[in-house]
């Protein structure tokens, strides 16, 4: 039985308890207004070893929207985002030298693009997939970009479009059809059998020429320099070795399988006409020839239909010409595979994951020749065959 | 003994107003043991215990067939036109004296003056023993209102009101059968209060129908003035939030779960009944499922435990995800609550604390506001508040619309007492978000649904026929199936229960000449 007295005790031994709980929780909490959200960062590689970050930091109290509070509707003054830079001799050191000059809490946890300089690259990206990976915040799937010279002062550049300016070249990743690169799949790279992986390319172009400086009428500005994407970069074991031309990179592509649509210009001999593939079905697989050697084979199978004629007067009506056409598109398809073919062999960088077929389809063939897959690769018999067909014309038959 | 006890009575009923309060209480017990037999001091015991009460009426009654008799009531409690035909009138030699309604003897002095104070008219015939009590009563009451909390667009627009005897025949006009049944009982030790326990014999499990009988029966309290002094009394948890007996003011929902095996309980002066047992699912159930199209009924249902979900972790999801999972918003609402949150000198939860109190405070003053002022308290309270609450920088939007959204579902839980429930549960959802985020949201929520699986409604789990799970009979929990559909009463409430209650009619075979009949035609050329 137990005693009145008991009972108080057990009680007041279940409130510290519970009291208790109190303690331990909040440590962690940050609040909105603490929070100095990062939209967009850039690495650089210092001189000596070390590394430059440069941060945009998104300043909320000049963010303008809907809604706003009293009608802050265009009196927002500032620019929306702050960009701040800082060096250290490791990623770490560089970030709490930036946080120094920071008056909260550094979150990564909406950065959705890690853009990675020419120098830094060749050296290596390792070290920022590692700060990255083990950040409790940041997203695995957060774009990586390589860019053509010094990262940092794209940063810099804010297209007047969006808010945070990043969002620009985020969404130019999420529509457009150049291979995105996430930092866990960066990083898975460096241990795949083929260790190689492609890494989109942007640099800053000069100004569009007549281009209108954006927003607030301040007239006669330049117009911005503009952000132009075009091929990739090619990572190998974590270090950027070279580049990839426009062609090239829409070749690896289909090679890799990753084409979902593609807008095709063909020259027919009865004129040009521009065929928006939107149908594609692409079979890769590593077979094994007499002797115990392995061989690649990819079918490309692609479906378009008419987007476009630019020139000449194009019988579309006429089912002939339509096979023409079918086979000047396969042709063309075949050219920009056989292109990221001859690039990939020349280089002798394997991005086309050909190694991980290999070990993916035929284990038994990949283990006696995943230690000297350099020199095999090279000579690597691949087998490409294309079947494509123009099915739609639309009802536009003639024009003129 | 009797000589004793007459004597007892009549010596402390001289010395009345110098009674000790003990004494006094002595004086009552002794009334309740004392027959009301024929002796001649009787007069003098009614005059005395009576007279402090200013509507008593005592009159003597022309003298029939040689004796004078003599009445006592209470003006305030009987129907003078009752008494001026049915027993002035009725005792004259004219008229039998049977004519009047309900006639008893009340065995002892006690009985006799309850019956005076509960509107009866007592006559006392001089040189015959005992007494007679003739109900005639009469006092103000209410007319039959529209329901004011649980409103319906289409279906009865009758609530009960605060009189026992309307409230039941309320009941007996939608459930004409005779195992329909009302056992009285009288609560409260001061207020007398009449009670009615309700149920159909035969369709009620008579094993609950007896615990509540025990229940009732072992409960005390002074004054039983509203239906939840006994409610309170007869739960089978005492200490939980969430209610275990539901109460309704509409007839029709009590006469459906008294069709269901539940019992209800009416209480003189309460202007609803209590039905029980109860589970969690009955109080996300409102009357209006059940008056219109069944699918809009399923759908407003699910509705509203979405609604459930809203006013118990909405504000605690925003502080949680505002302070620890900002990652889990997306970037341009985030962009958007951080713009918003600039200036804003306090943390997530004492904003939110901040504006739920203040809207307590409107809904608390709104309730004891003379009704003419609401219009301008809402004013006040919506607007000016609302507004100012943000310019002066103490609260920002965001959490203005999080507490707004979540007291409007709030007000969705079609029942009073849950939602009470879940107001109050909030609070502690929203201090648990505070300190452990997420994951204390995940704790806090897991208690609860622990608790409800412990409680118990009459023996009924509370959460039946989820847990324990019984998949033939969830179909009137989640969804509204239509009224043609077999219904099966809860297992648990009647068990001997057996059959299909809803049959739905079929279409009428089509009627014609045989020769009409394409089939048959067919035949014929074939």
């Amino acid at each position: 039985m137990i005693s009145a007295r008991m009972r108080r005790r057990t009680a007041a031994l279940a409130v510290l308890v519970l009291l208790s709980l109190a303690l331990s929780g909040c440590w962690d909490r940050v609040e909105l207004a603490d929070l100095d959200l990062v939209s967009g960062v850039a690495f650089d590689a210092v001189p000596n070893g070390g590394f430059r970050i440069t941060a945009s930091i998104v300043l909320p109290q000049n963010l303008t929207g809907a809604g706003g509070a009293g009608g802050a509707g265009g009196g927002g003054g500032g620019p929306a985002e702050a960009v701040v830079s800082a060096t250290g001799a490791t990623i770490g050191e560089a970030i709490a030298a930036l946080g120094q000059g920071l008056p909260g809490h550094i979150f990564w946890g909406h950065t959705r693009v890690i853009l990675i300089g020419e120098g830094l690259a060749r050296r290596g990206v390792q070290p920022v997939l590692d700060f990255f990976l083990r950040s409790p915040e940041t997203r695995l799937a957060t774009d990586l970009l390589v860019v053509r010279g010094e990262a940092g002062p794209l940063l810099q550049l804010s297209p007047p479009f969006r808010v945070p300016g990043t969002d620009v070249l985020y969404e130019h990743l999420r529509r457009q059809r150049e291979p995105r690169a996430f930092i866990y799949e960066v990083a898975q790279s460096i241990r795949t059998a083929s260790g190689a992986t492609l890494i989109p390319e942007v640099h800053v172009g000069p100004p569009a020429p007549g281009g209108s400086p954006g927003g607030g009428g301040s007239g006669g500005a330049t117009a911005p320099p503009t952000l132009v994407f075009c091929g990739t970069g090619v990572l190998q074991r974590g270090r950027l070795t070279g580049w990839l031309n426009e062609t090239q990179m829409r070749g690896a592509m289909w090679l890799l399988g990753t084409t979902r649509r593609a807008t095709v210009e063909l020259n027919s001999p009865r004129g040009t006409v521009t065929v928006a593939v939107d149908k594609v079905h692409i079979h890769r697989r590593a077979v094994r020839l007499a002797g115990g050697v392995p061989a690649v084979r990819i079918r490309i199978a692609a479906e378009g239909m008419v987007g476009e004629v630019d020139r000449g007067k194009v019988p579309l009506q006429d089912p002939q010409y339509l096979i023409q056409l079918s086979n000047i598109l396969a042709a063309s398809i075949r050219g920009e595979a056989d292109a990221a073919l001859a690039a990939a062999r020349s280089e002798d960088v394997d991005f086309l994951q050909f190694g991980r077929l290999v070990a993916a389809d035929q284990p038994a063939l990949w283990n006696p020749v995943h230690s000297t897959w350099r020199q095999i690769f090279p000579t690597l018999r691949v087998v490409i065959t294309v079947l494509a067909h123009v099915r739609y014309v639309g009802n536009l038959v003639r024009l003129s | 003994m009797e000589t004793d006890l007459r004597r007892a009575v009549r010596e402390l009923t001289e010395r009345l107003h110098q009674l000790a309060a003990l004494e006094l209480n002595a004086l009552w017990l002794l009334c309740d043991k004392l027959p009301l037999g024929a002796e001649p001091g009787r007069r003098d015991i009614f005059s005395v215990l009576l007279r402090r009460s200013s509507d008593l009426v005592e009159f003597d009654l022309p003298p029939a067939g040689g004796r004078i008799a003599h009445a006592y009531f209470l003006s305030s409690m009987t129907d003078t036109q009752v008494l001026n035909q049915g027993i002035v009138g009725g005792i004259s030699p004219h008229h039998p004296a049977g004519a009047v309604a309900e006639l008893h003897a009340p065995p002892t002095y006690g009985d006799a003056i309850r019956d005076v104070l509960s509107g009866c008219v007592l006559l006392l015939v001089e040189g015959i023993p005992g007494g007679l009590a003739v109900a005639a009563r009469g006092y103000p009451k209410r007319g039959l209102q529209p329901p004011v909390l649980e409103t319906v667009v289409r279906g009865p627009h009758e609530a009960f009101n605060e009189d026992l005897q309307t409230n039941i025949s309320l009941l007996r006009r939608r459930l004409r059968d005779p195992r329909l049944v009302f056992e009285p009982l009288t609560l409260g030790r001061f207020s007398r209060t009449e009670v009615r326990l309700g149920y159909v014999e035969g369709l009620a499990d008579p094993r609950i129908v007896s615990e509540a009988r025990r229940r009732l029966a072992a409960m005390a309290t002074t004054a039983a003035v509203d239906s939840n002094y006994i409610e309170e009394s007869i739960t089978d948890d005492p200490y939980t939030i969430f209610p275990q007996i539901d109460f309704t003011e509409r007839p029709d929902v009590v006469v459906v779960g008294l069709t269901e095996g539940r019992f209800t309980i009416l209480v003189d002066g309460a202007n609803d009944a209590l039905i029980a047992p109860v589970t969690f699912w009955s109080f996300m159930q409102a009357a209006d499922d059940y008056y219109q199209n069944y699918y809009a009924g399923t759908f407003l249902r699910l509705l509203r435990y979405a609604f459930l979900t809203i006013a118990l972790t909405m504000p605690a999801l925003y502080i949680a995800l505002t302070t620890f999972h900002q990652q889990m918003i997306p970037t341009s609402l985030l962009l958007s609550l951080m713009r918003n949150n600039v200036g804003v000198p306090f943390p997530a939860l004492v904003e939110a604390l901040i504006m739920e109190i203040t809207l307590e405070i409107l809904r608390e003053a709104g309730l004891h506001l003379p009704q003419k002022l609401g219009t301008s308290l809402s004013v006040v309270g919506a607007l000016v508040i609302g507004e100012a609450v943000v310019s002066s920088g103490l609260v920002s939007w965001p959490v203005v619309a999080v507490v707004a959204i979540t007291a409007i579902a709030n007000f969705a839980i079609p029942r009073w007492t849950m939602a009470l429930a879940i107001r109050f549960l909030r609070f502690g959802e929203m201090l648990a978000a505070a300190m452990f985020g997420l994951p204390g949201i995940l704790v806090v929520t897991t208690a609860i649904v622990v608790h409800l699986v412990d409680l118990r409604s009459f023996g009924v789990p509370y959460l039946f026929p989820v847990a324990p799970l019984d998949p033939a009979r969830l179909q009137d929990t989640f969804a509204r199936m239509p009224h043609w559909t077999p219904q099966r009463r809860p297992r648990l409430l009647a068990p001997a229960w057996r059959g299909r209650s809803g049959r739905r009619a079929r279409k009428p075979e089509p009627t014609g000449a045989p020769g009409s009949n394409p089939r048959s035609t067919w035949r014929a050329r074939a």
